[in-house]
């Protein structure tokens, strides 16, 4: 490839602020972690999504399947969640709750859709890579599904909530000349463009196949039920596609996809532009105690 | 201040010895009626009169001070009691016994631990404490409806440690133990039973009470009635079931109002608007979006919210109070007794047999404050009084702590109650404020319904003033305006005082603005930041502050080094490393700090300020687990000498952190720098925000800078101008509470949870907030409001009028309810010469405001002076100045523009004495406040023991061993100890006690000490000249001897002396009797040693007269004029030009 080939979420960051990028990629200061809780959920279900469309045949029963997704999680858990990022065992297990009720209502035997997703599966954390304009981007495809007529690519999220829609989608234009600040969903679509892009250097990718792409939201609603014993956690998902978007907004993604790589590979590193940054980035920035760019706004007042 | 007055300005506090008492206040502490209450009106002196009738009883009555129990909510409050009556009472006034609420429980439980059955070692639990121990029960709260995330999305305000806390605080303060809960709960299964009983209830309306003509909504009343009485005699009648039964029965008798006057309406003898019908079906929530269409939305009277909303509390109830008592156990375990518990452990206590014998221990009880007295308080200071001998004072008009448990009846129903003789005198003589803001508050506060009692304030002694005394701004229209602007122009327009409504200019420190919410402040204070008004926000940790944020920063890398972020941080703005340095910290795998400590210097584009960096932060490292934080904390800023990095408004912002610092963990050995320590700092916004608004903490004021606070926290405190922002109906309506109704049944019996609307009370509550924010203010109150679209209540809805007539006596809630037109109500209630400042004083400044500086030729406004001064600045660092061009030249001579106004000046002996030196270094010490220069960290102040600390140390055990009498050596001893450790410099204290040895060799241990510490103003000319007299003796011939400590090596030639006759010519102010003779005690190294002499009238005259002529010359200050010399080295500017060059390094201190 002639250039560095970059992530999505390395071109979101630089989306986000191009300092930010600078101090998390380029000088790399470790920044102290947050939200180590919902990282090691985000490991839990990819995990067991992962495992149980290994494990599964095309005509698998569908209890079969569910069981099999239940007894995985349960195995996850006790690997990847640890006590010690919660302050409660009552939290622990409520988290546990919210995630197994995701997971049951994405394998449920009547219906959930990830009995078709795991007898479908073809390829699972599968990294593709793409080159436009000599610009080259790399990622990890959560699960690639054959359907009728091709390809769909799913990514797997706790939420969709705020992310690229049809009715959003005009922001991207936006963002591109600097008239928004949407690294969500910029982030969103460069994302669409590597998998879409990419899986078609896959050897299972045969000319002529349609490629989807979708996010899936597991947790997307949940609920939360009182009663004289304890209480009842559920919790229902569902998928945002965003391939037509994508073909829609090509050019002003790929512009984008452009801007963003040439800003990497160039170091150029100004956070520009610094107005709308400073409103929309810098507040809730890991490194706003210590970056330059917006404590000298705050000296000079 | 004007400078052509003798008087001092109205404001100023007058020594409390000149004033005697007027004759309200003369009636009360005359008087012997006892039990006696005093409400007593904002500004009226109730403290100053609760104080002189202690002293009556002790001068007039013989009574032994140590009978006498007072009683406070602040620590400040009984501390300044104790020396109001000292300072009349002499060392008499220190045995009375002074407490708060709080310190009398703890002094009653250590004395009767073994009674109380508690181990005599507790310790009182601090907001961390408290927090440790909520995280550590959150296992045992019973999840059903509580959800248990500890943090959510929103932080951990939401999360269910945060509810836990809130809960236990609410039932505490209120004396509800978790088994009362229990009892008044039931098991789970029933109160989830009841839990959707006010859906059954919006079931019956509509499925009855759909009708579509009165007529037909007649005719099925009685059924809905009837299920109605079916679902309440299903209930039993105990706890939250006669809760809910009682709630039933209300809603009942509205059924049997309603149908009498639909029943009247068809008998054609009475009129329904249009809509009538629905109202029933209205009332009882059977619509679900709503109002219907006919029936106006804020009518707000679906009254299945009210029982809705106490079940959802009684279920989040039924799950926390497992926690709850799961925290009492724990705090029993770790020997702990919190805030709430001492005031309960203590009620109990006085209920037990020995209660009579404590309660034996006075024979008075006064209490301050008994407004703010929640219910356990009240119950305590009853079983305290012994033959009624109680006097009592407060103001039911200031009760402004009902939201945290303050039971306003305690002043008035209950005391009633408690003491059948009361006598009542009223206190309505105000010495503060100007009658035309005492009008508005008396009007505005007769809105009050439900007002208890009626004072009315009268002005006293009201000094001549010309100039506006009320001001209105109204809000600007836009929607989302919050008049900020405005008022940045009005305190600016304050300041100058060139405008013909004020009669004179203002200091910052004589302004206040007082806010209903924090909100509120945020606004104005960015408008403050911009104009450079220097401002002080009272208790706010002033986490946005650059300033603190460094130092934050600091204790962050410190506590946790692998946070690389604060390191950065505070390389930057520290050390001002260059970024291609940062980059070479930052790259590679290595830890930073491992990188800033290993890498070889010379692989830096600075060296030296790398150097430094590693330097300190290895130090600190070191340091970090062994010393104490407060240890530390003082370390990092004499190391880094942080300080002098901030700007004036940064080193006030630290100020609140360094309290935080100061007071973390309670117990005998503070803890070192931990991650806990950083993390409560986090939460300590989320959780612990109200923990500064309770009566019990009054804060600190700021004498030169606006002081910014809420109304709340302005209790107690008065100023020459007060400014309340936001004055709206929406911006001060009262936020409802989780648990009123809840809290109430449970301590006012369970038939008690629905008799009073909630928000009714807090409307109230808000009005006499209103009320206490208005009677701060002295000579100016301005009040900034405006009337939202929906605020004109002119025309009242028929349906709401039709409801009104309806609704029977015991439904508490009435139409509209919560609504608070308080700016219509205070355009109603402004006095005939108000002033509207909306057009004039609050939209242009009049004048120049802040001066000019000249640069250049340019007469520059300070705005455009400071960015010049900041690109010139800039381009020294970019090498862009081309050197030798005059014009970049700042010359010193425009730094002696700003003048006008010209700065208050008060002069004392060592602000003369270095006028006398060098004009300059008076200027920039006395008159601009100036920062010192650089000072490098490594000198005398670090390794040495400062002469200042010392001299410092003695002094102040001086004055403190005098307060308490106390005269052996040992104890001064003690006391020197105590002092040195609270403000940790132990390394003076070797040197400290050996001046005290050097004092006890001298002879004035065994004269009789008159005064020590006194303070003086003296008046000569017009000139104010202040300072403190060391000590005032009476000699064995009778003769008094005026004193001043010199803990230093310096002689001081006795002939040429001004500064003991400066204290003599004091001392004819302050004594009636002649003192002529004036010494220095040596105590330093020089001595031990007295030398005194006797100075003559003509001396004194001399003196006066040569002090005089300095002080007037002193009113040209000037920058530009210095004296260069030996006294230099002692400058704190001497890296100035006009310094010897010898003088390159920081200057040392003298005494
Ligand atoms: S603080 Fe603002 S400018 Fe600095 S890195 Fe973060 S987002 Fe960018």
């Amino acid at each position: 490839m002639s250039q560095e080939s970059l992530s999505p979420s390395a071109l979101a960051t630089y989306a986000t602020c191009p300092r930010l990028y600078d101090y998390r990629e380029v000088q790399d200061v470790n920044a102290p972690d947050r939200t180590e809780l919902y990282l090691n959920q985000g490991t839990i279900y990819h995990e067991t999504i992962e495992d149980v469309c290994e494990a599964t045949d095309r005509d698998d029963p569908p209890e079969v399947i569910h069981d099999r997704a239940m007894r995985i999680f349960d195995a996850k858990w006790d690997e990847h969640s640890s006590a010690d990022d919660y302050e409660s065992r009552a939290h622990r297990e409520y988290q546990r709750a919210e995630n197994r009720a995701a997971i049951e209502s994405f394998f449920a035997p009547d219906g959930g859709v990830g009995i078709s997703h795991a007898r479908r599966s073809i390829a699972t954390e599968c990294w593709v890579e793409c080159e436009v304009d000599g610009r080259g981007l790399h990622g990890k495809a959560d699960n690639v599904i054959r359907t009728d007529d091709g390809l769909h690519i799913f990514d797997y999220k706790r939420k969709t909530h705020g992310m690229l829609s049809d009715g959003t989608a005009e922001y991207l234009g936006e963002h591109l000349d600097g008239e928004a600040h949407e690294p969500k969903r910029v982030r969103n679509a460069f994302q669409t463009a590597a998998y879409i892009e990419g899986v078609k250097n896959e050897p299972f990718y045969e000319d002529g196949m349609e490629v989807q792409f979708s996010f899936y939201g597991l947790l997307n609603s949940t609920s939360f039920e009182s009663t004289p014993t304890g209480y009842d956690v559920s919790a229902r998902g569902w998928g945002r596609e965003t391939t037509e978007i994508y073909d829609d907004h090509y050019d002003t993604i790929w512009a984008l996809i452009r801007d963003t790589h040439d800003g990497i590979t160039g170091e150029t590193f100004e956070p520009e532009p610094f107005e709308l940054i400073n409103e929309e980035a810098c507040p809730d920035c890991d490194y706003r105690e210590m970056c330059a760019d917006r404590l000298s706004t705050e000296v000079r007042r | 201040m004007s400078d052509d007055s003798d008087e001092h300005p109205s404001w100023f506090p007058v020594p409390e010895e000149d004033v005697s008492p007027e004759p309200q206040q003369r009636t009360i502490i005359n008087s012997d009626a006892y039990p006696m209450r005093v409400l007593a009106g904002a500004g009226t002196g109730k403290t100053f009169t609760m104080v002189r009738k202690i002293e009556h009883l002790i001068d007039e009555e013989d009574v032994s001070p140590d009978r006498i129990l007072a009683l406070t909510f602040t620590n400040n409050a009984a501390d300044s009691m104790r020396e109001k009556l000292n300072a009349k009472l002499g060392a008499a006034g220190y045995d009375i016994d002074a407490y708060t609420y709080h310190s009398i429980c703890n002094e009653i439980l250590t004395d009767y631990a073994y009674e109380a059955g508690i181990d005599p070692d507790f310790e009182v639990a601090t907001d961390a404490e408290k927090y440790a121990i909520v995280l550590d029960v959150l296992d045992d709260i019973e999840y059903r409806s509580v959800k248990p995330n500890v943090y959510g999305s929103d932080g951990y305000a939401s999360g269910a440690a945060s509810k836990l806390l809130n809960f236990i605080g609410s039932m505490k303060r209120s004396g509800i133990t978790p088994d009362d809960i229990d009892a008044f709960l039931g098991p789970a299964d029933r109160v989830y039973e009841l839990a959707d009983l006010s859906e059954r209830v919006e079931n019956i309306a509509s499925d009855h009470l759909g009708g579509r003509s009165v007529s037909s909504v007649l005719d099925s009343l009685p059924d809905a009635r009837a299920d109605l009485v079916a679902e309440r005699d299903a209930l039993g009648t105990q706890g939250i079931e006669a809760s809910v039964r009682d709630f039933l029965d209300r809603i009942i008798e509205l059924c049997d109002e309603l149908e009498a006057a639909f029943e009247a309406h068809e008998a054609g003898d009475q009129a329904l608007p249009d809509n009538a019908y629905k109202l029933p079906k209205y009332l009882l929530g059977g619509y679900a979006n709503g109002a219907p269409k006919g029936i106006p939305d804020d009518l707000d009277l679906e009254l299945t919210e009210h029982l809705d909303s106490f079940l959802s509390d009684c279920l989040t109830a039924r799950d926390l109070t497992a926690g709850y008592a799961a925290y009492e156990r724990e705090l029993d375990e770790r020997n702990l007794i919190d805030f709430d518990g001492l005031v309960v452990e203590t009620a109990a206590l006085m209920d037990s047999p020995v209660g009579e014998e404590i309660a034996d221990r006075w024979d008075y009880v006064f209490c301050d404050e008994f407004q703010d007295t929640d219910r356990l308080q009240f119950d305590l200071v009853t079983s305290l009084v012994t033959d009624d001998n109680l006097f009592v004072v407060g103001d039911d008009d200031q009760a402004i702590y009902e939201w945290r448990g303050a039971n306003v009846a305690n002043i008035t129903d209950e005391l009633d109650r408690a003491f059948a003789a009361l006598e009542d005198e009223p206190l309505e003589e105000n010495f503060r404020s100007r009658q035309p803001i005492l009008n508005l508050a008396n009007e505005a506060i007769q809105k009050l319904d439900h007002r208890e009692r009626h004072k009315t304030l009268k002005r006293v002694n009201e000094p001549a003033y010309d100039g506006d005394t009320v001001a209105t701004v109204e809000l600007p229209d836009e929607d989302d305006a919050d008049g900020a602007t405005q008022l940045r122009t009005v305190v600016q327009n304050l300041l100058s005082g060139a405008a013909d409504n004020l009669e004179e200019a203002y200091n910052p420190g004589d302004i206040a603005l007082l806010v209903r919410k924090n909100d509120h402040a945020t606004p104005v204070i960015e408008e403050f930041e911009d104009a450079g008004i220097p401002y002080q926000v009272a208790g706010d940790l002033a986490t946005e502050s650059v300033g603190v944020g460094t130092v934050t920063a600091y204790l962050k890398a410190l506590a946790r080094p692998e946070d690389e972020v604060s390191w950065n941080r505070v390389l930057l703005m520290r050390y001002r490393l260059c970024d291609a340095d940062l980059r070479t910290l930052n790259a590679g795998d290595d830890p930073l700090v491992d990188t800033l400590c290993g890498t070889p210097l010379d692989e830096f584009e600075e060296p030296d300020r790398v150097a430094e960096a590693r330097e300190h932060a290895t130090e600190l490292l070191e340091l970090r687990d062994s010393a104490s934080l407060s240890h530390l904390y003082r370390e990092l800023t004499d190391i880094t000498n942080i300080e002098w990095y901030l700007s004036e408004q940064e080193r006030r912002d630290l100020a609140q952190l360094e309290d935080v610092i100061e007071q973390y963990g309670d117990s005998a050995v503070q803890p070192p720098l931990t991650p806990e320590f950083i993390d409560s700092l986090e939460h300590y916004d989320s959780l612990f925000d109200e923990s500064g608004s309770t009566p019990t903490s009054q804060p600190d004021v700021a004498d030169d800078a606006v002081n910014v606070m809420t109304i709340h926290k302005s209790k107690g405190l008065d100023f020459p101008v007060v400014l309340i922002p936001q004055v709206t109906a929406d911006e001060w309506a009262p936020s409802s509470r989780t648990y009123d109704a809840l809290e109430t049944g449970l301590s006012d019996g369970a038939e008690a949870a629905f008799a009073e609307d909630f928000v009714e009370r807090d409307g109230r509550e808000t009005r006499r907030v209103f009320h206490v924010g208005i009677t701060r203010a002295e000579d100016v109150l301005v009040l900034q409001g405006g009337i939202e679209d929906d605020d004109d209540a002119a025309d009242v809805h028929p349906v709401s009028e039709a409801v009104d007539e309806i609704l029977p006596a015991r439904i508490p809630w009435q139409p509209a309810r919560g609504q608070l037109p308080l700016w219509t109500d205070v355009q109603e209630c402004l006095p005939d010469d108000a002033a509207d400042w909306t057009d004039t004083l609050a939209s242009e400044t009049v004048g120049r405001v802040g001066g000019t500086v000249t640069h250049d030729g340019d007469e520059l406004a300070v705005e455009a002076a400071r960015d010049r001064v900041l690109d010139l600045a800039t381009a020294t660092l970019n090498g862009d100045l081309s050197p030798g061009a005059e014009r970049e030249t700042l010359q010193v001579t425009s730094l002696n523009g700003p003048s006008t106004p010209s700065p208050s000046l008060s002069h004392s002996y060592t602000s003369l004495a270095a006028y006398e030196e060098c004009p300059r270094s008076h200027y920039l010490d006395y008159v601009v406040n100036a920062f010192p220069d650089y000072q490098d960290a490594t000198n005398e102040a670090r390794d040495g023991v400062s002469q200042r600390e010392i001299g410092l140390l003695f002094h102040d055990t001086a004055e403190q061993a005098a307060n308490q009498a106390v005269d052996r050596g040992a104890e001064w001893y003690e006391i020197c100890e105590r002092l040195a450790s609270q403000r940790r410099a132990e390394d003076a204290l070797p040197a400290a006690k050996q001046c005290i040895d050097r004092y006890f060799e001298l002879d004035f241990p065994s004269y009789e000490l008159i005064d020590a510490e006194r303070e003086f103003e003296l008046d000569i000319d017009g000139h104010e000249l202040v300072g403190y007299i060391d000590a005032v003796y009476r000699t064995p011939d009778d003769e008094l001897l005026v004193i001043d400590y010199k803990a230093t090596e310096r002689h001081r030639d006795l002939e040429d002396d001004k500064q003991l006759p400066i204290y003599l010519l004091a001392c004819r102010d302050l004594y009636d009797e002649s003192v002529a003779r004036a010494g220095y005690a040596y105590v330093g190294e020089i001595g031990p040693t007295v030398e005194s002499r006797t100075f003559s009238d003509g001396d004194l005259a001399a003196v006066r007269d040569d002090v005089t002529a300095s002080m007037t010359r002193i009113a040209e200050f000037s920058f530009g004029r210095y004296t260069a010399g030996d006294h230099c080295q002692w400058c704190q500017h001497n890296q100035l030009a006009c310094a010897p060059d010898s003088f390159t390094v920081g200057p040392g201190f003298e005494e």
